[in-house]
């Protein structure tokens, strides 16, 4: 099994075990389709990559907890004519749980493999936060999230300190409606270095798209 | 003129009496002692009703009542006013409901009358108001009169009622009394029955009697109520004035996050930053959107309470109300109607 095809695989087990029991003792389950807009930052400004992607997602939430998971799978363009485009699969999974009103901590575990293999890093990171959520109205509501990443792996090799993230996130659907547009900004910033160089990777993702309420 | 209404009567009995001359000797000296009474000849009125009243045992207790009367008054007339009394009380024992007319008889009869009427004990005017009432909730009225101070028995005798359901100490003058029409708690069965009044002292008695009739229906059941009348329920929401809080909040953490964001930009990279534009939009979006929208409407504690108030209100009257229909579902509509005596 290449290495890649074993990160998406743990993000797989990681989110079923999140997800599963979560579900057994949930309030509401929801599953979504979303669209995503990506741009992919590697140690220089002129290899970025940007394109668009589309994926699923799914959330489960109980009195006071929350899980989460989703995949998307991205097609990225260099910025000029230099660099080699890229499809970039990425996974993530989080758990969250309340301690005060509507602010709660969070855990969560995020993965990124490209092909071709080695065109762009492969990134896998865990991250602490706070993830905090203001409702908006009926059925609507906003939230926020920062991040730190403790620790974080790249196919390349290299190293990075804790890294930082940043997230803002918008749902809102008609009174009573099942169905809800969702939002979601992605900011994450990794000080790689190798062998003493700065390497530094940055990514921003928008995922736009539609979210059911199962139950 | 005082026994028009007798003369038919006096006729019939004659006709039917034809068959037994000593009979038919009475009823004559009956008549003719009426129209000697109305010729004003007294003594001879009172003399033909003595003599008709000597000879006849067989003479009907309203053929006696009428020589009786005729012999009272035509010797009160006389000035003979103990004969006049005894002759009257006689009257009035046969016929207690026989009254003098006061239009058409002097004062000093009357007074003779009421003398005779205040020497014998006699039970008069008995009567039933005819009514309808659900039993356990109503009454019917017993009106009678007694002449002497008494003690008066009621008594009610039906298809397998024979009860005394009244007794009491009774001055002279007229009785009401009022009877729920209730045997041993139930409510007396449906028949004809006859109200017997039983009045004593010492070792007088005499006792009248009255018919009624008793039918039962079914009482009707109340409907349950849906409302209150006068307590209409109150809405329990209310939209509450537009609000700006979407947009504010939005707008504070989007600017939050975006201006994290551009803070923790590597400085290695520049460029556009679609994603973080896009996003604050959509956030942004949202919010005017939001504040746009017609609020959502919030509760009224207030109104909630008086209307929960209103419910277990409403709730209470139905429970009441079923208990009375199961109470009266148990019950009938009596319904009594004098029946004559």
């Amino acid at each position: 099994m290449s290495r890649r095809a074993s990160r998406v695989a743990g993000v797989l087990i990681g989110a079923a075990l999140v997800l599963a029991p979560g579900a057994v003792r949930a309030q509401s389950v929801l599953v979504g389709v979303v669209g995503s807009s990506t741009t992919l930052n590697e140690f220089r400004d002129d290899e970025r990559r940007t394109g668009v992607g589309v994926g699923v997602e799914a959330r489960v939430v109980g009195n006071g907890w929350e899980v989460e998971a989703g995949f998307d799978r991205a097609s990225l363009s260099p910025s000029d004519d230099s660099g080699e485009s890229v499809t970039v699969t990425s996974g993530f999974s989080a758990a969250r749980w309340s301690f005060w009103r509507t602010l709660a901590a969070e855990v969560g575990f995020s993965n990124r493999s490209a092909d071709p293999e080695f065109a762009v890093q492969d990134v896998a990171a865990l991250s602490v936060g706070v993830h905090y959520t203001s409702r908006l109205g009926a059925n609507a509501d906003v939230w926020v999230r920062g991040a730190l990443l403790p620790w974080s792996s790249f196919s390349g090799g290299g190293e990075a300190g804790p890294g930082l993230g940043v997230g803002l996130g918008v749902r809102i659907g008609a009174r009573g409606s099942r169905l809800r547009g969702t939002a979601r900004y992605t900011f994450e910033r990794l000080d790689r270095t190798v062998l003493g160089v700065d390497v530094p990777l940055q990514f921003d993702r928008l995922r736009l798209g539609l979210e059911y309420a199962i139950f | 003129m005082l026994h028009r209404r007798l003369r038919f009567v006096l006729a019939a009995a004659l006709l039917g009496a034809a068959i037994d001359p000593l009979a038919a000797q009475s009823r004559e000296q009956v008549e003719a002692a009426i129209r000697a009474y109305e010729a004003l000849d007294y003594p001879t009125a009172a003399e033909l009703a003595d003599g008709a009243l000597a000879v006849g045992g067989d003479l009907t207790a309203e053929e006696r009542a009428v020589a009786y009367e005729v012999l009272g008054y035509s010797l009160g007339i006389m000035n003979e006013p103990d004969r006049a009394v005894q002759a009257l009380s006689q009257m009035i024992l046969i016929d207690p409901e026989r009254e003098p007319d006061p239009q058409n008889l002097p004062p000093r009869l009357v007074d003779l009358w009421n003398q005779a009427l205040g020497q014998v004990l006699v039970v008069r005017g008995m009567l039933v108001d005819s009514t309808s009432f659900v039993s356990g909730q109503g009454r019917v009225t017993l009106h009678w009169a007694v002449s002497r101070p008494s003690q008066t028995e009621v008594r009610v005798v039906g298809p397998g009622v024979n009860r005394i359901v009244h007794e009491r100490l009774s001055n002279p003058g007229d009785i009401r009394w009022d009877w729920d029409a209730l045997i041993d708690d139930d409510p007396v069965p449906a028949g004809t029955y006859r109200l017997v009044v039983t009045a004593r002292e010492g070792r007088n008695e005499y006792q009248r009697a009255v018919g009624f009739s008793v039918a039962h229906a079914p009482v009707d059941t109340l409907p349950l109520l849906t409302s209150l009348p006068g307590f209409e329920k109150l809405a329990e929401t209310e939209v509450p004035p537009r609000d700006w809080r979407p947009l504010g909040m939005s707008t504070l953490l989007t600017g939050a996050v975006g201006g994290a964001a551009l803070a923790l930009n590597n400085d290695a990279f520049e460029g556009a930053r679609l994603e973080l534009g896009l996003g604050a939009l959509v956030s942004l979006g949202a919010g005017l959107i939001l504040s746009l929208r017609e609020p959502d409407p919030r509760p009224v504690p207030a109104a909630i309470r008086y209307n929960e108030l209103v419910d277990r209100t409403l709730a209470d009257r139905n429970r009441e109300i079923a208990d009375e229909n199961v109470d009266r579902r148990r019950r009938v509509r009596l319904t009594i109607v004098e029946a004559g005596r």
